[in-house]
């Protein structure tokens, strides 16, 4: 393949040597010419300088021809030029990149020119699949944006920097890890198994995304987006509707994101250095943990709740937990009693009362946690601050530098930059370098080469969290606060009725180095054929590489049974990819415009990785496997898949006026099952700029109206790579010999999901463009959604993958943008989006189904519905209890809840009425779609001072915040939050908090609306002050620009969520690699919040200078 | 120009043509479903075997689930699933429950699989006698699982064919009666080609031992009393002292069948009874009522608190052997039958073997009636705790409602997982009592 992409460049290079030699003989030729004109015509001498619109950095290598002649200069290293011409003439001054200018010369013997970026022309260009196009001739919307939007900001990657910019595009970090995974919605998710994430494509390349990593922490995942460094990137453009993105086909239902980095620019080298520094810190102070005689007090009170019986005495009686009797003389002693881990402790009997009493040994005295007299005196018991232990104050740095510059033929762009974050829980960092160079270079007239290239390296110290008993932040909320930090003889405090980790030892004992690095490039040539007609050519790499290093020492829970545990772990992914296409453009005499592209392209990934684990390691000093006595596991494996695509584009103007499109693609992927492997998406749009028509001329208010329509089909291929082939699964075994399994059943049919989109718009401008309005209303429809079918377990199998749902996501997007005030000193402009996306799940086969802890899906809901219980009321008394149990009774029931059902017990509506409560008896609780979301920015400049506030919102969304299940449990020895301190008792009955009882037999713990919270917040999510010091001063110092600037994330969130952030997603979508359906969860069960990293509010100080 | 645009344009169509081999691509650690020669035959019967490994099944939760539900260990840990099975009120999607139902299933398809498609492989070096051990022992594989699915949930589908399309899978329950025969005809079926002894697979033992415990639940007890004998009379088996070196060392003559773990293959049962400061997740631990239970000599004597160190599974590694089948159990399997048929002397002798190797003085000839089934109750309690057994012997003799608080008997069986009521039309309407 590379072979012959090598013969093209070559052969393209030899010709090219030939018709240089030409050129330099005509021009030779042509400076004899000018010599001898010079010398018999009237000439004079014309000078100046050539600068460019945007910063006004001198130019070198224009080409200034007089008009009409062949003769012309080029101006030199800084922009000047010097020729002779005729009286009357006129000057051409032409250059890549930027719009060519005739101007008459006049009488004038010095002529400074401006000359402006194409970059910057009013009419827009936006970045499409496979070419550009004018903004003002797109029969679709698409979402630009730039790197102006997104510098300054402290985010790891370009998912994070898309929040809250661009209408439609719905970004929530699921946790604050450093460098963790992001969920990207275009326009809501539209595969219920498939992922739903966006595809993304950086200068042509498709890129793999998703988590490398092949260890689990918790839901905590890696996001190989973060890759790539937000400041090389010049522009975002974000393809939503099927006329945008039909022409990426299989891939498209959920929208493409195409990334351009930044290209060289000719001219003066511009080198620009940027540093910020700053910190992160836990913003919010929810979840306050109890103390340790608090927990102590409960704790005692859960035994007894459950157990026992008080006598008059205040002595306990409890049945033995579980069976006979026991009285015991107090509750201290039982409890202390049930706590009890020591095999030297003892009961004895009280010669007096015949009563028990518990002694314990000295070993557990030592400890100091649940003895009779801690319990007998809670005032005693430790008291440890898990929470202050695990958060710190993060320091966060970010290094860029970059250049830019080049001549008319050859132009270069090239950066590096460090990115260091530490995030606000111990243990956990995040580190990156990064490099790229792009180089474009015009061989001749007709051809023109370039090539991209950026490699990452980086690593990152990651910890456990979520659901994970040996996570930092869920051991730290988990682990009961009358549990010390360490013991007297320096052991980490332990719960030996817990299995919960010592949230200490979980942050500063395990080593877990993630190490990444990717190489992101290709080379491309782009020939013009004939007028209007070019071939373009890229070829492209995308290498990922992923290691993992873990070590638990046996200090660790997890590993002091098998004295040290470790695992390495190495994987690949390689993508290559090739693309060609033709294009060709004409206009007949500017009245009818068309233009045509059409090409093929081709996709090949291939994933491998290597897993080893060992056990036994010789003390703790030693982290690689080679020291483990046990070699645990050890295996490689590999995957692959490959994409065949052929596309075009047909687009037809008259007069700019009436817009016409039509794009098709059809691929073929290795994924599709055999009766299906090809998948056709065509897509039709079109458009009326009324503001053409003559009947406007008249009105000046209107600058730009445009009304647009499309219709289209695109795909989801996230199918696993083999998902259609009946096989046997190998990896398994007895006694050492090698097993097969049954692994998944045969079905030829699969295929992709189809979307169908259709969208009308409006784009409107006022006043010059000075109030510029966008709204447009979208439906999409898919269907032959993959679902991972339930059949009935008896065949052996649980699931087969089937093409069967359907789903609809329907919706409006506005967008204002706003110029308020633009003098010469001050300048305010605003910037509001918002959106609204209604999402509906049309069919599933068969039942409703759970995933996560407590969501639903079910026909005619939302994805990411929760389901439950609904509260009624704490029970009171035994009588009410009584006369509940009354009508089930009649009905030949038992009971209405549980047969455990005391007074201080929830008592859960019975929804349908049969007196009973059962898995029937639950209902729809909310879901967490927002109902609708967007992002106010304002942006203020004053003299040298500069200052954005951009604030974001999300509205009507629910959270189930499962994280209370375990921190307000009360059934158990977890640590707890002070909303327990207003539990149920005999004497505090006014509450919605139900009494503590050990294992909580009547299940108040299970999902209901007790848990459900509404998630809307407001934030003012970067606010960013600056200061560019006057260019008098800067030059000075030999800068040409110099700005200093604050910057604070997350600054103030306004919510009644009662987590610790309201912007969090427990579950995350898998790698694209791999192909998957392991994505239910996270499209289904998002908006759940167990035990999340919070995000953190950050301060940077910062300084960007330009030389 | 021209030849230049010619070659451009061929360079391009070769190199396009060239990469449609994209489009080919295959899994590389999975292979098609086919049983086409004798490797493969072996590895698919290997992988029979393997259906019990998991945690879900004999891998933990076989052992743990009984005597949780029985009292035997309470639920000291994080399972939501747990708690509800300690407090036996368990719900219709317990998690636990319904990963048990598919593993057992799941196994099934694998002897399935293995009964249909082995004695159709056409490999040279692949011996009929070899084949006809194979399909045996992946019946007495089903039988087994038919018996653990009938004891949990009564009457089950039956499904013996396996499962090739998405076509017919929806089969309704059979009557209990009719899995017990299913299990007697696989068990009969394969006696003849069964190996004699390899305690790490299935033997002729193994089916005897299958075939007595089944009998037993059935009350069957003349079939008791002679499968019993016929272990007896295989002389193959005795019980070895001291008692704990059946679970620590592997192959003991006591064993009939025990599954093999290794570290790379390795069970959770040990961490999931061990506490945390050893490695463990503290799951389960044993009740301070089974603790009561023994006498203070006694060698069986499982301590609430000092659990950790030693007896049945301890090895927080994963390699414990869980001893599927044990001559301990056949012989108060014997004691059993004997004493509900009034042959309690002989009851008596068998109850003192038991008891004797347990460092327990021997009983009284005299033992008779109701005191001797109590007291081969209490041994088999005594004896097998953790092994798998206890919650059904409590209900089996009907001892549930006397021994358990908050005891109803719709509490015998578990409930059909929620998911397979709904994803299979024909048992929508045969959810057990009280679920």
């Amino acid at each position: 393949m590379l072979f012959y992409y090598f013969y093209q460049i070559t052969f393209i290079q030899t010709k090219t040597k030939k018709t240089s030699m030409k050129k330099r003989l005509l021009m030779m030729i042509g400076i004899l010419f000018i010599t001898i004109f010079q010398v018999i015509a009237q000439e004079r001498v014309i000078s100046g300088k050539v600068v460019s619109s945007e910063e006004g950095s001198a130019l070198p290598g224009v080409s200034v021809t007089v008009k009409g002649t062949t003769r012309g200069v080029t101006t030199d290293a800084n922009g000047f030029y010097k020729i002779s011409v005729p009286n009357n003439a006129k000057l051409a001054f032409s250059f890549v990149g930027f719009n060519a200018q005739d101007v008459t010369v006049g009488a004038k013997t010095e002529l400074n020119i401006v000359l402006k970026s194409a970059a910057t022309d009013l009419d827009e260009v936006v970045i499409v699949g496979y070419g550009t196009q004018a903004k003002s001739k797109a029969t679709y919307s698409v979402s630009t944006i730039k790197s102006d939007a997104i510098k300054d900001i402290p985010v790891t990657g370009l998912d994070q920097a898309m929040q809250g910019r661009a209408a439609g595009v719905m970004v929530t970090s699921s946790s604050g890890s450093p460098g963790g995974g992001v969920n990207v919605r275009l326009r809501g998710g539209s595969s219920i198994t498939a992922s739903n994430e966006p595809l993304y494509v950086v200068d042509g390349i498709p890129i793999s995304t998703g988590s490398f990593s092949q260890l689990g922490f918790g839901n905590q995942t890696t996001n190989a987006l973060n890759d790539i460094a937000p400041s090389d990137i010049e522009s975002i453009d974000i393809l939503k509707d099927a006329a945008a993105s039909a022409i990426y086909g299989s891939r498209a239902a959920n929208g493409v994101v195409l990334i351009t980095t930044k290209k060289g620019k000719a001219g003066k080298t511009q080198i620009t250095f940027n540093y910020s520094t700053g910190n992160s810190q836990k913003y919010n102070t929810t979840l306050k943990s109890i103390s340790g005689s608090e927990e102590t007090k409960l704790l005692q009170e859960m035994v007894i709740n459950r157990y026992g019986v008080l006598d008059a005495k205040g002595g306990l009686t409890t049945p033995a937990f579980g069976t006979g009797t026991a009285a015991w003389r107090t509750p201290g002693d039982a409890a202390a009693f049930f706590f009890s881990n020591d095999p030297n402790s003892s009961t004895e009997q009280d010669p007096a009362t015949s009563k028990l009493f518990f002694v314990n040994s000295d070993a557990e005295k030592a400890r100091n946690i649940r003895t009779v007299a801690v319990f007998g005196d809670p005032t005693k018991a430790n008291s440890t601050n898990w929470q202050d232990q695990i958060f710190r104050t993060a320091p966060i740095k970010q290094y860029d530098i970059s250049a830019r510059g080049g001549n008319e033929k050859t132009t270069f762009f090239a950066s590096a930059s460090i990115f260091d974050q530490s995030g606000i829980i111990v243990g956990s960092d995040y580190k990156r370098y990064t490099g790229r160079i792009n180089v474009d270079n015009q061989v001749s007239t007709r051809i023109k080469i370039g090539a991209t290239l950026g490699y990452t390296y980086g690593y990152s110290n990651r910890i456990n969290n979520d659901n994970n008993i040996y996570g930092v932040l869920s051991a730290a909320i988990l682990m009961a606060s009358d549990i010390p930090t360490r013991f007297t003889n320096g052991a980490y405090g332990k719960d030996n009725s817990s299995s919960v980790e010592n949230p200490v030892a979980a942050a500063f004992e395990p080593y877990n180095l993630s190490t990444f690095g990717r190489l992101l490039g290709g080379v491309n040539a782009e020939v013009d054929i004939i007028k209007g007609l070019k071939f373009k050519s890229a070829w492209n790499v995308d290498q990922v590489n992923f290691k993992d290093d873990r070590f638990l020492p046996n200090t660790l829970n997890a590993a002091s049974g098998v004295n040290g545990s470790g695992i390495a772990t190495s994987g690949g992914n390689l993508n290559l990819a090739t693309s060609n296409y033709f294009s060709y453009n004409h206009s007949i005499n500017n009245i009818h415009n068309i233009n045509v592209t059409a090409g093929a392209d081709y996709q090949q990934s291939s994933y491998d990785f290597v897993y080893a684990s060992a056990t036994g390691f010789p003390g703790n000093s030693i982290k690689k496997l080679a020291a483990g006595a046990t070699k645990t596991d050890a295996l490689s494996d590999g995957t692959s898949w490959g994409l065949v695509s052929y596309y075009g584009r047909f687009g037809y103007d008259f007069e700019g006026k009436y817009l016409i499109q039509g794009v098709f693609r059809a691929d073929a992927s290795s994924r599709f099952g055999k009766d299906n492997q090809w998948g056709y998406f065509p897509s039709i749009s079109g458009a009326w700029r009324v503001n053409k028509e003559r009947f406007m001329d008249d009105i000046t208010l209107i600058s730009d109206l445009k009304v647009r329509g499309s219709y289209g089909l695109t795909g989801n291929s996230e199918i696993p790579n083999f998902g259609s082939r009946g096989l046997l699964g190998s990896g398994s075994a007895y006694q050492l010999q090698a097993a097969l399994t049954p692994s998944q059943l045969e079905n030829k049919t699969l295929k992709w999901e189809t979307t169908t989109t259709s969208e009308v718009g409006i784009d409107l401008g006022l006043f010059k463009n000075r109030i510029t309005l966008s709204a447009g209303y979208y439906s999409k429809y898919t269907k032959d959604l993959l679902l991972n079918v339930n059949i009935p377990a008896t065949s052996g199998f649980t699931t087969a993958l089937q093409n069967f749902g359907e789903m609809e996501n329907k919706g409006f997007e506005f967008v204002i943008s706003t110029e308020n005030v633009k003098t010469k000193d001050f300048s305010w402009t605003s910037n509001f989006n918002i959106s609204a996306n209604e999402n509906k799940v049309r069919k599933i086969f068969g039942n409703p189904f759970a995933a996560g802890f407590g969501s639903w899906v079910a026909q005619d809901e939302s994805l990411g519905s929760f389901r439950g219980y609904k509260v009624d009321k704490i029970f009171q008394t035994q009588e009410e209890i009584d006369a509940a149990n009354a009508l089930p009774k009649t009905n030949g029931g038992t009971v209405y809840q549980s047969t455990a059902t005391r007074p201080g017990d929830i008592k859960f509506v019975d929804l349908n009425g049969d007196g009973k409560i059962d898995a029937n008896d639950q209902t729809i609780l909310g879901s967490a779609q927002p109902k609708f979301f967007g992002s106010f920015t304002n942006d203020f400049t004053f003299k040298g001072f500069d200052l954005k506030i951009f604030m974001q919102f999300v509205s009507g969304n629910k959270i189930l915040n499962y994280t209370r299940n375990f921190s307000e449990g009360m059934n158990s020895v977890f640590g707890q939050t002070d909303a327990v301190l207003n539990r149920w008792t005999p004497t505090n009955t006014n509450t919605t908090v139900p009494r503590a009882v050990w294992g909580d037999p009547n299940s108040n713990r299970r999902v209901s609306d007790l848990y459900v919270e509404d998630g809307s917040y407001l934030r003012f999510k970067n606010v960013i002050f600056g200061y560019t010091l006057p260019k008098m001063l800067s030059n000075k110092i030999k800068v040409d620009r110099i700005r200093f600037y604050a910057q604070a994330q997350n600054l103030l969130t306004f919510t009644n969520y009662k987590g610790m952030d309201p912007e969090v997603s427990t579950f995350n979508s898998q790698n694209t690699a791999i192909g998957g359906t392991s994505n239910t969860t996270a499209n289904a069960a998002q908006g759940t919040d167990f035990l999340t990293f919070p995000q953190a509010r950050t301060y940077t100080f910062g300084v960007n200078i330009g030389f | 120009m021209n030849k230049y645009k010619i070659l451009l344009f061929s360079a391009f169509v070769l190199a396009l043509t060239s990469c449609e081999q994209v489009l080919v691509q295959d899994p590389q650690s999975q292979v098609s479903t086919d049983v086409k020669d004798a490797a493969t035959a072996r590895a698919v019967m290997n992988g029979t075997y393997n259906g019990f490994q998991s945690a879900d099944y004999l891998g933990t939760r076989y052992q743990l689930l009984p005597d949780l539900q029985g009292g035997n260990l309470r639920w000291t840990g994080t399972f939501g699933d747990f708690s509800e099975i300690s407090n036996r009120s368990i719900l219709t999607n317990n998690a636990s429950v319904t990963n048990m139902w598919i593993r057992i299933y799941n196994t099934i398809l694998r002897t399935n699989i293995v009964i249909k498609s082995i004695p159709l492989v056409q490999d040279g070096s692949f011996s009929d006698a070899e084949k006809n051990q194979i399909v045996a022992e992946a019946r007495v594989m089903r039988a087994l699982s038919y018996f653990n699915l009938v004891r949990w949930w009564g009457g089950v589908p039956v499904v013996t064919e396996p499962t090739a399309s998405l076509d017919g899978l929806t089969v309704g329950r059979n009557t209990v009666a009719e899995v017990y025969k299913q299990i007697y005809t696989d068990l009969d079926a394969a006696f003849p080609n069964l190996l004699a002894s390899n305690k790490g697979r299935v033997t002729k033992g193994s089916a005897l031992a299958l075939k007595c415990r089944a009998a037993l639940y059935q009350k069957d007890y003349a079939t008791v009393i002679a499968v019993a004998s016929q272990i007896q009379a295989l002389n193959q088996f005795a019980l070895v002292t001291p008692f704990q070196s059946i679970f620590a060392t592997q192959n003991t003559k006591e064993s009939i069948w025990e599954l093999n773990f290794e570290t790379t293959n390795s069970n959770s049962l040990a961490f999931f009874l061990f506490s945390s400061s050893l490695g463990g997740r503290n799951e389960v631990r044993p009740s301070p009522t089974l603790t009561a239970a023994y006498s203070l000599t006694d060698t069986r004597r499982i301590l609430t608190t000092s659990y950790d160190v030693q007896l049945k599974y301890y090895r927080i590694n994963g390699t414990d052997f869980p001893i599927v089948f044990r001559y301990a159990e056949v012989l108060l399997n014997k004691a059993e039958a004997l004493a509900e048929t009034g042959k309690d002397a002989d009851a008596v002798a068998l109850v003192n073997q038991i008891r004797t190797r347990a460092g327990l003085t021997a009983a009284a000839s005299t033992l008779a009636g109701q005191d001797l089934k109590d007291e081969i109750f209490l041994q088999r309690r005594l004896e097998l705790a953790l092994e798998g057994h206890y919650f059904f012997d409590l209900v089996r003799t009907g001892r549930a409602a006397k021994v358990l608080t908050n005891w109803n008997d719709n509490q015998a069986l578990l409930p059909i997982p929620d998911r397979e009521i709904k994803a299979n039309p024909s048992i929508a309407t045969q959810q057990n009592p009280g679920y």
